[in-house]
């Protein structure tokens, strides 16, 4: 995907992150996450970490896909990619949208036994 | 004001709308939902609250027409 894109002459790394549903929730096998969010407040809360990331870090761009709905297991619910001239801006922004994602967006998830 | 995630089965509902005294802080009216949704007092310390899109604290006062939302906490990713 992020072969396909432009990117400024000054990157010097992409960092792509998929997170993937497991089989376990606790102790529990499942065949699949059923998501839900609240979308137009999600959206809203992307947009305030995006805003701290671009005063934190020289990044040139942030990309999020979060799917909503059934997702199996083995099959990523989150897609994050981000693009900086230096791989370290990369890998810390990226890790930080998902970290404020995990404390801020809302996104809710309920386990489908196996 | 609305429920979200399983918050909708504690209280048997999506939304459900109060009337307030003019200067009803979040807290209170928190307060007011758990008395009329009681199922909801377990997850009291973890609820989380926002008017519109944004999050707000128990002293936000809430003026006529906002839109309240209680949930518990985000499990995206």
């Amino acid at each position: 995907m992020a072969k396909c894109r432009e990117m400024g002459k000054g990157i010097g790394a992409v960092i792509c992150f998929s997170g993937v549903v497991r089989e376990i929730e606790g102790d529990t096998l499942i065949t699949a996450i059923d998501y839900e969010a609240h979308e137009e407040m999600a959206h809203h809360q992307f947009g305030l970490i995006f805003d701290a990331v671009e005063k934190r870090w020289p990044v040139e761009s942030v990309h999020v896909v979060h799917r909503i709905g059934v997702v199996p297991v083995n099959e990523p619910s989150l897609w994050v990619e981000v693009t900086a001239p230096h791989r370290a801006e990369a890998f810390d922004a990226c890790q930080f949208v998902i970290d404020e994602m995990k404390q801020k967006v809302p996104i809710w998830k309920k386990s489908i036994p196996a | 004001m609305k429920f979200w995630s399983y918050f909708r089965d504690h209280t048997g509902c999506t939304e459900t709308a109060l009337e307030l005294a003019k200067g009803t802080t979040l807290g209170e009216t928190h307060a007011a939902v758990l008395d009329e949704f009681p199922k909801l007092a377990g997850s009291k310390n973890s609820t989380l609250k926002a008017v519109g899109l944004k999050y707000e604290d128990d002293g936000f006062v809430l003026s006529d027409g906002d839109e309240v939302s209680f949930f518990p906490p985000v499990q995206g990713g």
